[in-house]
């Protein structure tokens, strides 16, 4: 009885402590204090420790995750079992070595057009679903050059924002967060609205500042980037899927399917130095069909050639060849 | 408590914590993420009692509240976490330990753990709780949670028995 009396009131006081702290952080984060005490130790503590297991979990996944294709290869194998499930273990690798290349080369290219200045982080550690946090780790961090309300983004477009900063890691907020809104505009022309995500893996909610706008399915959006804000301008966010409402209605909004699947994040570059100006629509891929739309304004297809020797490179610096490959490719 | 059942404990919620989020959260199951660190508490509450059992949900739920890439209220999951792990060892403490107790109490400690913490972060002003997407979360996190008990659990029941043999021994 006396164990069972002892176990209640350390349940108690364990409670009570759960409470007290979910109490302190309430009253902290409507205080707006983001990067509280525990949370930062748990941060410079525990994130190293992050890093490390993804260093050493990442190669075995990416092996796993090749056995599931190797069915579906070549009958020959039988023969020469042992001699090709080397070679195949050799084939994984370098595969995720080429996935991983070739994923830096497309965040070069297109910091290279936009003319950002990235730093290239990996994912390690992603929030759990249950908790409706649409949130991931890097393994960059402060001593890396990154700060708070940076953006992040891949070759493909816009990814998030960095919510906040360890000194080797970094919290980011993706887009399709609940919590998350970016100023966005409409490809060629000048209607801009804002962004915010759903909490859903695939969709994003435009709203529109003007309720007359013209915008149909099919329209990319760019982020419209405010002087002194979180986003630079000119990055791709996504596309639009359907429109809802009348041209006219108070509550016309757009669903937009974003350009980064949130739940494929591998390298991704935080940029840590906005372009001097405005990109407009030069980082858009160019259109497959034969809309003349991509074509960036002369204005901004001036300037980007004579700066392609100062161009961006990362502070890891890799190949300066792709930048100025890249910038010379926007001029037309 | 002898120091040595503290720091195998702490280790194995770490690495329950760390494997989650680096590893399960990462693979993109559809619906909820296959909860490790629950299933980690489940199984010391069975295998030590509502004590062990409470303060590991506590601990457990801690950490997934601050470590990075945490956003949510800070101590909420250690609320939840710390009431699921003392009723497990609660009930544990007055059952046979089968196969059916373990799995039941991993799934019925899940969906308590996701139906408790939206609603509690839902009164709170959590602002991102989606109550359309609970039913699902707490379906597959029931799934994933039971799938993970059948092997994790007596994992835990053998490691933490290896360390003190006179202690338990049903």
């Amino acid at each position: 009885m006396r164990e069972n009396r002892r176990t209640r009131v350390i349940f108690g006081v364990l409670l009570l402590i759960a409470m007290t702290l979910v109490v302190l952080d309430l009253r902290d984060s409507a205080a707006g204090n983001d990067e509280g005490g525990i949370r930062g130790f748990a941060t410079r503590f525990f994130g190293p420790v992050e890093t490390a297991f993804s260093a050493v979990v990442t190669p075995v996944r990416n092996v796993v995750s090749s056995i599931g294709s190797w069915g579906s290869k070549d009958q020959r194998i039988a023969d020469l079992e042992a001699e090709n499930a080397r070679l195949r273990g050799e084939l994984a690798t370098s595969d995720y070595d080429r996935n991983r290349l070739a994923q830096l080369d497309k965040l070069m290219h297109l910091a290279g057009v936009g003319q950002y200045r990235v730093v290239p982080a990996q994912v390690i550690a992603v929030g759990p679903a249950q908790g409706f946090a649409w949130t991931v780790t890097l393994d960059a961090g402060s001593r890396d050059g990154i700060k708070a309300d940076q953006a992040v983004v891949t070759g493909d477009g816009l990814v998030g924002r960095v919510l906040s900063v360890g000194p080797s890691t970094a919290t980011v907020l993706l887009v399709v967060d609940s919590t998350s809104t970016v100023g966005g505009r409409v490809e060629a022309s000048l209607q801009i609205g804002f962004v915010s995500g759903l909490g859903k893996e695939s969709e994003l909610s435009f709203q529109l500042r003007d309720p007359f706008a013209g915008i149909k399915v099919g329209d990319r959006l760019v982020t419209f980037g405010v002087k002194g804000g979180v986003y630079p301008p000119g990055i791709p966010v996504g596309t639009i899927t359907s429109v809802k409402g009348t041209p006219g209605q108070l509550t016309r909004y757009a669903s937009v399917v974003p350009f980064v699947d949130p739940s494929a994040l591998d390298l991704v570059g935080v940029v840590v130095v906005a372009p001097r100006t405005d990109p407009r629509d030069s980082v858009l891929p160019v259109r497959p069909t034969t809309s003349p739309s991509t074509t960036p304004s002369p204005a901004a297809s001036g300037s980007p050639s004579p700066r392609s020797s100062t161009s961006s490179s990362s502070s890891s610096g890799s190949s300066s060849a792709s930048p100025s490959a890249a910038a010379s490719k926007s001029g037309p | 408590m002898s120091a040595l059942r503290f720091v195998l404990a702490g280790a194995l919620l770490v690495t329950g914590v760390m494997l989650e989020l680096v590893v399960l959260a990462r693979w993109s199951m559809p619906g909820a993420t296959p909860d490790l660190v629950l299933v980690v508490v489940v199984g010391l509450a069975i295998a030590r009692g509502p004590l062990m059992g409470a303060g590991a949900g506590f601990a457990g739920g801690l950490l997934l509240d601050v470590v990075p890439p945490s956003a949510g209220i800070v101590g909420l999951n250690a609320l939840v976490f710390c009431m699921a792990g003392f009723w497990v060892g609660r009930v544990a403490e007055r059952n046979e330990r089968t196969p059916l107790l373990i799995i039941g109490s991993a799934v019925v400690a899940e969906i308590g753990v996701i139906l408790a913490g939206a609603a509690l972060g839902g009164l709170l002003g959590e602002d991102r709780v989606a109550w359309e997407e609970v039913p699902g979360l707490a379906l597959t996190g029931a799934l994933y949670a039971a799938i993970l008990a059948s092997f994790v659990v007596p994992l835990i029941t053998s490691l933490v028995g290896r360390t003190e043999p006179d202690y338990f021994s049903r």
